[in-house]
């Protein structure tokens, strides 16, 4: 018998079950009524142990004794586990290895994934053991019985799916393991042999195949009675209506209904069942929780929310606990959805893709590494290293982050460590538990086994992991680390976690667990059509006809329990709520045929359709609400005053056209000096091939400063050389780089057109690249860089400023229509006092020089002057309005600080 | 239209009916009659377009049966004879009651769904043998698979800078530029069903269908035309013609002739050329015109001129082939290659999307014996099969579809067919459907099923003033709308009409002068600067919103035959494009009109997603400080400028003090500072969170900002996204925060988006191994999925809000009053740098498949693919209309900007409406006002939090070790036989380390002497295990062991580790005994703690 069992508690007072329960210990106190006090001699089966202290409770007062020994109270799989086998068990790791490496071997399945299959063979295996089904010698035969089965000729195909199943078959069972169902049924069988008490079985649906073998064989020695909760239901008034409309159809509604009406007037189930659909999975949630709450409030003392949709379920949970209600969860969660696998997973990922940063920082970031060392240090590290990575833009390989972290010890040392780990873990193939073993060493090395360890889901991994090692040690199959993690994946997901950390009187729990349990308010969640009763996508082995002829279960038998299960559900508890999705994403989505098929009844008996009409009402009033701080007021567009202390002492041209674009976004920029996060880039951008195209010309004009005095190809075949050297580095990590360099060649030959032209007006180049600072005033300096400086051979000191700019003249004669809207040009003007200004448009083939359409000297002043009054104003207190044009808007990283799309549409 | 014989069961049926004629109406009749007629639930199957519509159809399958079910016997005779059914006998009554239930819970049940959901069943139940790749999920975001394939296929050219495929993408490039390139090979990849199906059974794909395409265009690679041409002596002889003809006309006419005479000068072929074509082509490639004048004899003119240009054009398309020749042998190699990627990529991670679900289905049911053994294989037998929306199959589908019928045929017997669609409104081309496919499998259907044909041209929708629109519009057969025949209503006196709005146009905006030639710059602190005049959509934009709101004041809608008050839920505003939808949605905004938008991927880009995204950025990159600002700004901490000031300002004063670690959590309050000052850290110099949490005397607004964020800092380490974010919006009070910052009209939209940012955490936490690092990368890839990111929350649903939708969308929809948006637009993108595809419909493959890359590229060979897929697209234009018209119940009303174009639906609609008055306006005074929600108060405790349940501490090693002895005493003592210690390992969970110490243990106590009388079966009467008892109280309890002597009871409890006080246990002990001695009265009872050292206590 279990001894960690859940504690029992006791449930209230429930008229429905106090019912069931006392007719069957007033049963078993009949057959029993001379061994009073003492009922050791009888053996009560349960489906589970809830059912145990209600029973029990029944029996002391329908005998009415101050104490009394109880029947053996037990679940068959755990009263078949008391009896000792002499040969061990083959765990299905084994078998399932076994399988995959069956399947390896006939090459049958190209691109399939092989584990999954080897999944769904098990589980077929184990049915046709389960439920006695022996497979004829001959393929033929077998293929025979299924074309039979199929009423179907046979073809290749089928022929095909019954030689995959009956090789695999004889392979699996000529290894002679003896595998758990079989075990089972030894026991079982063994158990029957010696039974010597009188059995009594609570059912709520229809019994499996090894149940049925046992009590049969039982029969044969003592008494087995059968209490099953739906025979019990059809007698019991109050359940009437859910037995005729659940159980297979007698006679039409209209007539039921009628029946109803007359033989039990007051069986409507109005004060016990309610439906309630909901208009979305939010409101759903919302409902359930505020149900939830209201019936705590009442008093109720055990709640469970029955979750047909996990989705739900875990929004509803949340909920709750906004409201400090927190929830035991029986049903468990795959470890694939838990942190604790993630971290494990990550580290695979960071090995496989050779620590690409995103993986790496992802797994660094995780609580459970490096366990042991303060979390701060690990995370000062951790964002140490993000912030290299981003500045310097390394996408992955650990040898270049080591280099980054050159000097920075707590860096150095995490990556180390993960280097050391990563070494234990490289080699290409080796027995699952060679990689079991092997993983477990590279997690100790990096302290996630110890972070885990401190988790109660960690541990369960852990353990899991362990067992399976151990399970594994003799397997000698090898596999790639592919295989291999592929294979663990399928186990994560597989595996369950169920957390015990938490005592409440609500409880998450799975409609199967509640036969014959009985609370005081049940939710039943999700209650649609694509949830109740949940739908298996089928296996790929036969369809129901075939499995039916083999004498497998059938998806019938799949529905017609799920709906016994309902059936008891709502027998065993007279205050249930159940809801559903009504619409989801805008599609009707239907209520679960079951319920409609009561509430079609219910509701022609007695006039009651059963929908919960007042909660929709509450929904979104009745929520808990954290503690008030005062609202915020309506958003406005923001007006800063700076203090001197923020106004910076020096501006850019380009800082300057943000200021004129818009105050605020300069303020954000410059005042506050925000700025964003650097992204690691991977492939080439329109920017980089900008500042390529920069150092070209710039690294071009340095060696020919006079073209004049060199043939046009050797120009041409030094630029392009030029050209290729820059982009080289580029071109060697990212072969779309080539394209870029392509488009850039194009423009060469129009390039020295443009530039031999402006040499024949007299032009000649004199510097690029060229910094300068300029104070304008006491407190205010203009700096910057300027692409290229010319000058003029006669005028002399005539000067011409230039900027290059990859994009097409039209959208750089805009930028220049309006007078000091684009200011660079002006600036530059200013500072060498150049009598032209112009930029350079890059485009394709095409090599246009754009002037300012006003007079450039007027120009370069007037914007010198605004931008003196602009500053004396801001010192002088004015306020910094955010008023950019859609235009400056539409890129503006400072929009989540302005919140324009906030105030602009009041 | 006959219902007899569209809902007989016996015949096979094509019907061909109008908009809102009910087709779901019909079908969903089938149905019931099928049924009716005793068809099995499992032997129907009903496919339509979408999703939502299947459950439609469910649901109204669902509604009629439970009406047949529960109504008194004349409704329901009156229902059935509605649908056609004479005379009905008891017996069908009785039948037509009995149906709810049987479908409800009929196994296997009716298949109602879309092509791709059937297609899934089908591939799951595969042939193992079919080469259909096992356990395959289905893939329904795409994009970022096929970026990865993208890049993977770059380092694979990168691995071989000088392969074949490398060179070719190097011409590529050079030729089109990397944007134009990818996008050509992504249609390639986008086709990939088409390419499969074209070159199926070919051994080199892409050299045979080069090979197709060179004999198609005639292109001899070999000869150059220009040299060719320019060597001619017919082409000088042209030329010169042509000059004289020109040298006879005006001044300019001779210029023309002496620069052609000069074009020729040049003995360089392609020098001479191109002087040629830029004499008589303009830049844009287009022939200049020239025309005789009235003294010129405009015969010879004509004739010289048009000889020349014949000659002319005739080299130029040489050369076009020629390109585009090479251009698709170079695309089809790369594209192919491309393609091998994509696939991989998909087969590594056991996905496939529609495209490849499709293809595989078609292949597998292409083999006769795949396609018998799915007849069987699965559950369902079809014997009737219902198409609706059948204008909108594409050809693989059909393909599919025919080899299923030849295969039941061949298994037992072919079904019924019943097929409904209006080639009317076929408008999903770019999904691959195929309009003409309707008229093939009508002929199909006739000859091979003995089909009937019906057409129904009754709408159920639609008022007569809406529908007289429409037949003035359509009557003509504008574009090939040649299957349009006169719709009359059903409904003859539902109010309606008709309004075409004036065009917005623009007034021309004035040019600003400068004064006195002063330049004056604005100053940006003073005043804005002008928005551009993108103008008249804006004007058009205001004039719309401006109207809705007069709609929703004073205009009433039929609802069920009486009159209400119209809402914003009752309008439906229609565009062709979403391109511009921005615009008409602010200035909804503006008038704070709550809107459902069809805008794609919006949610992403909305500012409370930024918001939220921005905050959990900052939880694990602690030093991003722009996120930080934007957390703080927004309505979650609304802190002032101010506050931020102080923040900036105290950065400069920080330099060198100790830094408290960032989001170190709460495990360090305040106490672990980091040994090294910010100097030596240049790049974690003081990040503004560490300001915040160091600020001398910070604003209420700062204060709260720093708690919260601490402890979500904490929380964001240890909680799931969903319940992270969860514990954000609680604390953060954020749906109210919001709710107070923002007008009114934004309320219930950022509501859903907020809700709809959950709903998405929810998922991606439902997925494997979760974790906001990888939550926030997987959002970057969202959003940079162009229309696969998430939409905005559905506002629609809870309230009542106005829906704007494109056409498509639009699709099986209808709305009181429609809005046909911008309808004055008329350009349509010339598709370039895609697929040029000949199928017809009843062909197994296609005739014709090639690249093309833009306009110029066409040349003249392929001119008639081009000019069908124009007329095409011209006629589907045309559906377009028919569809957006069709969907207005009572209004149709029509807006759009700039100058009228005629052929633009608007100039089509306006040509044939009048403005009429409007009786919904007359109606509006007798409306029923809307009715207002009622307000419920609330149970004040429902407010307060209400803690239930608490958290168990973990279970001690020494509770653990005490359980797994119980375990091992419970099994190695009698009556239990003693099991093998391995097995009892296994069985009680003991893990290995532990496993030595307990057993040892567990021996000391069955071997010591002094407890020798409790274990040894000799010296007791009887004994058992664990076992239980009830007492008064009614309440389980178990005794360890209890041991039965002749004359006394032992009740013995184990206890682990060394012997201790008994004092503790007393009580226990005491209550097992009495309960004891009031089962044996006669006997003495006694009770014993027995330890894990060996000690017994009794007690
Ligand atoms: S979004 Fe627009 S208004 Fe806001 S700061 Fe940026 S530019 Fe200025």
């Amino acid at each position: 018998m279990v001894l960690d069992m859940e504690p029992i508690k006791s449930s209230g007072t429930q008229t429905a079950p106090a019912v069931f329960f006392d007719s069957v210990a007033r049963h078993i106190l009949a057959q029993h009524a001379h061994e009073i006090p003492d009922l050791r001699g009888a053996t009560v089966l349960l489906p589970n142990y809830h059912a145990a202290q209600p029973l029990a409770q029944a029996l002391s007062a329908a005998a009415d004794r101050t104490a009394m020994l109880l029947p053996r109270m037990v679940t068959l799989s755990d009263w078949a586990q008391s009896v000792p086998l002499t040969t061990p068990i083959q765990p299905d790791t084994q078998r399932i290895t076994a399988l995959y490496q069956a399947l390896r071997e006939r090459r049958w399945f190209a691109d399939a994934d092989l584990w999954s299959l080897s999944g769904e063979l098990l589980g077929l295996m184990d049915d046709l053991t389960r439920h006695h089904v022996i497979l004829p010698e001959s393929e033929a035969e077998f293929s025979r019985q299924l074309a039979e089965a199929y009423r179907a000729r046979s073809g290749q195909a089928l022929q095909f799916e019954a030689r995959v199943v009956h090789e695999l078959w004889y392979a699996m069972s000529s290894g002679g393991g003896l595998d758990g169902v079989r075990a089972y049924q030894q026991r079982l069988a063994r158990l029957a042999g010696q039974t010597d008490t009188p059995i009594y079985v609570l059912l709520t649906s229809g019994l499996s195949a090894p149940e049925a073998h046992f009590l049969e064989a039982c029969r044969a020695r003592v008494a087995v009675t059968v209490f099953d909760l739906r025979e019990m239901a059809a007698l019991e008034q109050g359940c009437v209506v859910l037995q005729l409309a659940l159980s297979a159809p007698t006679s039409h509604l209209r007539d039921q209904a009628d029946r109803l009406r007359g033989h039990f007037p007051d069986a409507a189930l109005s004060g016990r069942l309610r439906l309630f659909g909901a208009h979305s999975l939010e409101q759903e949630a919302r409902a359930a929780e505020l149900q939830v709450r209201r019936w705590l409030l009442a008093g109720k003392q055990n709640i469970a929310i029955v979750a047909q949709d996990r989705l739900v379920a875990r929004r509803v949970r949340a909920l709750l606990e906004r409201a400090g209600v927190l929830v035991r969860d029986e049903t468990g969660w795959t470890f694939s959805t838990l942190a604790v696998s993630t971290v494990l997973m990550r580290w695979l990922d960071a090995l496989q893709s050779d620590f690409y940063h995103q993986d790496l920082l992802d797994l660094l970031k995780s609580p459970f590494i490096f366990a042991g060392q303060p979390a701060y240090e690990r995370k000062q590290a951790v964002y140490q290293l993000e912030q290299l990575v981003r500045k310097h833009g390394v996408a992955s390989h650990l040898d270049a982050f080591l280099d980054l972290a050159h000097g920075e010890a707590g860096v150095q040392t995490a990556l180390v460590r993960l280097r050391q780990a990563a070494d234990v873990l490289r080699k290409n193939s080796d027995t699952l538990s060679g990689w079991l073993r092997a993983l477990d060493d590279s997690l100790t090395i990096l302290g996630v086994l110890q972070g885990l360890a401190a988790d109660v889901a960690g541990a369960q991994l852990l353990q899991a992991l362990q067992t399976w090692q151990q399970e594994l040690a003799a397997d000698s199959t090898r596999f790639s680390r592919a295989e291999w993690r592929h294979w663990l994946a399928q186990q994560l997901n597989e595996n369950t976690f169920i957390d015990k950390s938490i005592d409440s009187p609500v409880l998450l729990t799975s409609l199967t667990s509640t036969r014959w349990r009985s609370f005081d308010a049940v939710l039943l969640l999700g209650a649609d059509a694509s949830h109740l009763p949940s739908t298996d996508n089928g296996s790929v082995w036969f369809n129901d006809a075939v499995r039916g002829t083999l004498g497998l279960p059938t998806r019938e038998v799949y529905l017609a329990q799920q709906r016994d299960d309902l059936l008891a559900l709502l027998a065993m508890n007279d205050t249930v709520l159940a809801t559903w999705q009504a619409s989801k994403s805008g599609e009707k989505n239907l209520l679960s045929p079951f319920l409609e098929m009561l509430r079609a009844l219910h509701e022609l008996a007695y006039g009651d359709d059963l929908a919960e009409r007042e909660l929709g009402a509450f929904v979104e009033s009745a929520q808990v609400r954290a503690a008030g701080f005062p609202l915020p007021d309506e958003a406005a567009m923001p007006a800063p005053v700076v203090p001197h202390s923020l106004i910076p002492g020096r501006i850019s041209a380009s800082g300057y056209n943000s200021l004129v674009a818009c105050p605020y976004q300069f303020y954000a920029r410059h005042m506050l000096r925000l700025n964003e996060l650097d992204e690691v880039r991977e492939g080439v951008e329109k920017r980089d091939y900008g500042e390529w195209a920069h150092v070209i010309l710039h690294r071009f004009h340095q060696q020919f400063p006079v073209l004049g005095e060199h043939s046009r190809t050797e120009l041409e075949d030094a630029l392009q050389h030029i050209s290729s050297e820059v982009f080289a580095p580029a071109v060697e990590r990212d072969y779309l780089a080539r394209a870029w360099l392509l488009r850039w060649q194009q423009a060469v030959p129009a390039y020295l057109d443009a530039q031999q032209t402006s040499e024949a007006e007299g032009w000649r180049y004199q510097n690029g690249e060229v910094p300068f600072e300029l104070p304008l005033t006491g407190d205010l300096l203009l700096h910057g860089r300027i692409d290229r400086v010319d000058a003029h051979i006669q005028a002399d000191n005539a000067v011409r400023v230039l900027d290059y700019k990859m994009m097409d003249a039209a959208r750089l004669r805009n930028k220049l229509r309006e007078a000091g809207e684009d200011v660079q040009l002006a600036c530059y003007a200013h500072v060498y006092e150049a009598g032209e200004a112009a930029f350079i448009s890059i485009e394709k083939d095409k090599v246009v020089s754009v002037a300012p359409p006003q007079e450039l000297q007027e120009l370069a002043q007037a914007n010198i002057e605004r931008l003196l009054a602009v500053f004396a104003q801001m010192r002088a207190g004015a306020a910094i309005p955010a008023h950019g044009v859609d235009e400056a808007c539409r890129y503006c990283e400072m929009r989540g600080l302005c919140r324009k799309s906030e105030w602009s549409a009041a | 239209m006959d219902n007899h014989i569209a809902l007989d069961p016996k015949h096979s049926v094509v019907v061909e009916a109008c908009a809102g004629s009910g087709k779901t109406w019909l079908l969903v009749s089938r149905i019931v009659r099928l049924l009716l007629a005793g068809v099995k639930p499992g032997e129907i199957l009903a496919i339509t377009f979408t999703r939502k519509a299947a459950q439609e159809m469910q649901a109204r399958l669902h509604e009629w049966l439970h009406l047949l079910a529960v109504e008194s016997d004349d409704e329901i005779r009156e229902f059935l004879r509605e649908r056609a059914l004479g005379d009905i006998d008891d017996a069908l009554l009785a039948r037509a009651r009995g149906l709810y239930r049987d479908a409800l819970l009929a196994q296997p049940a009716i298949t109602i769904s879309t092509f791709h959901g059937w297609f899934m069943q089908l591939i799951q139940r595969a042939p193992l043998n079919a080469g259909v790749p096992v356990g395959m999920q289905l893939l329904e975001r795409t994009s970022a698979l096929r970026d990865e394939a993208w890049q993977e296929f770059a380092d694979s050219l990168r691995a071989a800078p000088d392969g074949e495929t490398a060179r070719f993408m190097q011409w590529l490039f050079a030729e089109y530029g990397l944007y134009s390139t990818r996008t050509l090979l992504e249609n390639f990849v986008h086709k990939r069903a088409e390419w499969w199906a074209y070159t199926q059974d070919r051994k080199d794909a892409v050299a045979w269908a080069t090979e197709q395409l060179h004999a198609e265009l005639e292109a001899d690679m070999d000869a150059d035309p220009v040299a060719d041409a320019c060597a001619d002596a017919s082409l000088q002889n042209a030329v010169q013609a042509f000059a004289q003809a020109l040298a006879t006309g005006t001044e300019t006419q001779c210029n023309n002739a002496g620069k052609l005479q000069a074009a020729w000068e040049p003995a360089e072929p392609d020098l001479r050329f191109a002087a040629l074509s830029f004499a008589l082509y303009t830049r844009a490639d287009e022939p200049r015109s020239f025309k005789p004048t009235k003294k010129q004899n405009a015969e010879t003119f004509l004739l010289a001129r048009d000889e020349l240009f014949g000659r002319l054009q005739a080299v130029r398309d040489a050369l076009t082939e020629r390109e585009a020749l090479r251009m698709n042998r170079a695309a089809l190699h790369c594209g192919v290659a491309l393609l091998e990627h994509f696939q991989e990529l998909k087969l590594r991670s056991q996905q496939m999307d529609f495209t490849d679900l499709e293809w595989q289905v078609c292949r597998m049911l292409n083999r006769s014996d795949c396609a018998e053994y799915m007849q069987y294989k699965l559950d369902s037998r079809y014997r009737h099969v219902l198409l609706d929306e059948f204008q909108d199959t594409n050809p693989l589908q059909w393909q599919i579809l025919q080899s299923w019928f030849a295969a039941s045929a061949a298994v037992d017997t072919r079904p019924t067919v019943f097929v409904v669609g209006d080639p009317k409104q076929s408008i999903y081309r770019f999904r691959r459907a195929d309009a003409r496919l309707f008229g093939e499998v009508r002929g199909f259907l006739q000859r091979e099923f003995g089909a009937h044909h019906l057409t129904q041209n009754e709408t159920r929708r639609n008022a007569p003033a809406v529908l007289d629109a429409v037949n003035g519009v359509f009557s003509e057969h504008p574009d090939g709308f040649v299957d349009f025949e006169e719709h009359v209503a059903h409904h003859r006196d539902l109010p309606g009409h008709v309004e075409v709005l004036p065009l917005a146009t623009l007034e021309k905006a004035e040019v600003d002068v400068l004064p006195d030639g002063r330049l004056n710059l604005r100053n940006p602190l003073i005043t804005p600067r002008a928005e551009e005049q993108s103008g008249a959509r804006e004007i058009e934009a205001e004039q719309f919103a401006a109207h809705i709101a007069g709609i929703v004041t004073n205009w009433s809608v039929q609802d069920n035959g009486k009159p209400r008050r119209a809402e914003y839920r009752d309008i439906m505003v229609l565009v062709r494009k979403r391109l511009h939808l921005r615009v008409y949605e602010r200035a909804l905004r503006a008038r704070h009109i709550p809107f459902l938008t069809s805008r794609r991927g919006g949610l992403l880009d909305t500012l409370e997603a930024e918001d939220i995204q921005a905050l959990l950025t900052f939880l694990i990159t602690p030093f991003a400080d722009l996120e930080l600002a934007q957390a703080l700004r927004s309505p979650i901490f609304s802190c002032s400028d101010d506050d931020l000031m102080l923040l900036a300002g105290c950065g400069m004063q920080d330099q060198g003090y100790g830094i408290r670690d960032a989001g170190s959590g709460s495990e360090d309050q305040g106490a672990a500072v980091v040994s090294h000052p910010v100097s030596r850290l240049p790049h974690l110099q003081s990040s503004w969170w560490q300001r915040l949490q160091h600020l001398s005397d910070p604003s209420p607004a700062l204060q709260r900002a720093a708690e919260l964020l601490q402890s979500w800092l904490a929380l964001a380490d240890k909680l799931p996204v969903h319940d992270l974010l969860d514990r954000i919006y609680f604390e953060g009070d954020l749906l109210h925060r919001y709710a107070a910052a923002l007008p009114a009209g934004m309320h219930e939209t950022v509501r859903a988006n907020l809700q709809a940012f959950m709903e998405i955490a929810l998922n991606v936490d439902a997925g494997r191994y979760p974790s906001l690092p990888r939550f926030l990368s997987e959002l970057r890839e969202l959003r940079a999925a162009e229309n696969e990111s998430p939409d905005e929350g559905r506002v629609g649903e809870v309230g009542n809000a106005l829906r704007i939708y494109t056409v498509h969308e639009a699709k099986g929809l209808e709305a009181p009053i429609v809005w046909l948006l911008d309808a004055n637009d008329t350009q349509r993108n010339a598709d370039s740098y895609s697929v040029l595809l000949d199928w017809q419909p009843d062909a197994p493959r296609p005739a014709h498949f090639s690249l093309l890359s833009d306009k110029r590229g066409r040349g003249a060979k392929r001119a008639p693919y081009f000019d069908a897929d124009e007329a095409y697209a011209r006629r589907e234009e045309m559906n377009l209309l028919y569809v957006a018209m069709t969907r207005a119940k009572q209004v149709l009303l029509v807006s759009g900007n700039g100058e009228q174009a005629e052929t633009s639906w608007y100039g089509r609609i306006s040509q044939v409406v009048e403005q009429g008055s409007n009786p919904l306006l007359a109606a509006a005074g007798s409306a029923a006002p809307e009715r207002e929600k009622s307000s419920v108060k609330v149970d004040a405790a429902l407010l307060r939090p209400l803690p239930t349940g608490q958290h168990v501490p973990r279970t001690t090693a020494q509770q653990r070790r005490g359980t797994w002895l119980h375990a091992l005493l419970q099994h190695l003592t009698p009556p239990n036989a003693a099991a093998d210690k391995a097995s009892l390992q296994a069985q009680s969970g003991i893990p290995s380390d532990e496993m030595e110490l307990l057993w040892q243990q567990a021996q000391r106590l069955l071997t010591s002497p002094q407890l020798a009388r409790f274990f040894d079966v000799q010296q007791y009467r009887s004994a058992c295990n664990e076992m239980p008892y009830v007492n008064a109280a009614g309440e389980l309890k178990r005794i360890d062991r209890l041991v039965e002597f002749d004359d006394e009871i032992w009740v013995l409890d184990y206890k682990t580790g060394e012997s201790a006080d008994p004092a503790p246990y007393r009580a226990q002990m005491l209550e097992y005994r009495s309960a004891m001695q009031a089962i044996h009265p006669h006997k003495t009872v006694r009770s014993a703690l027995i330890f894990g050292d060996g000690q017994m206590l009794e007690s």
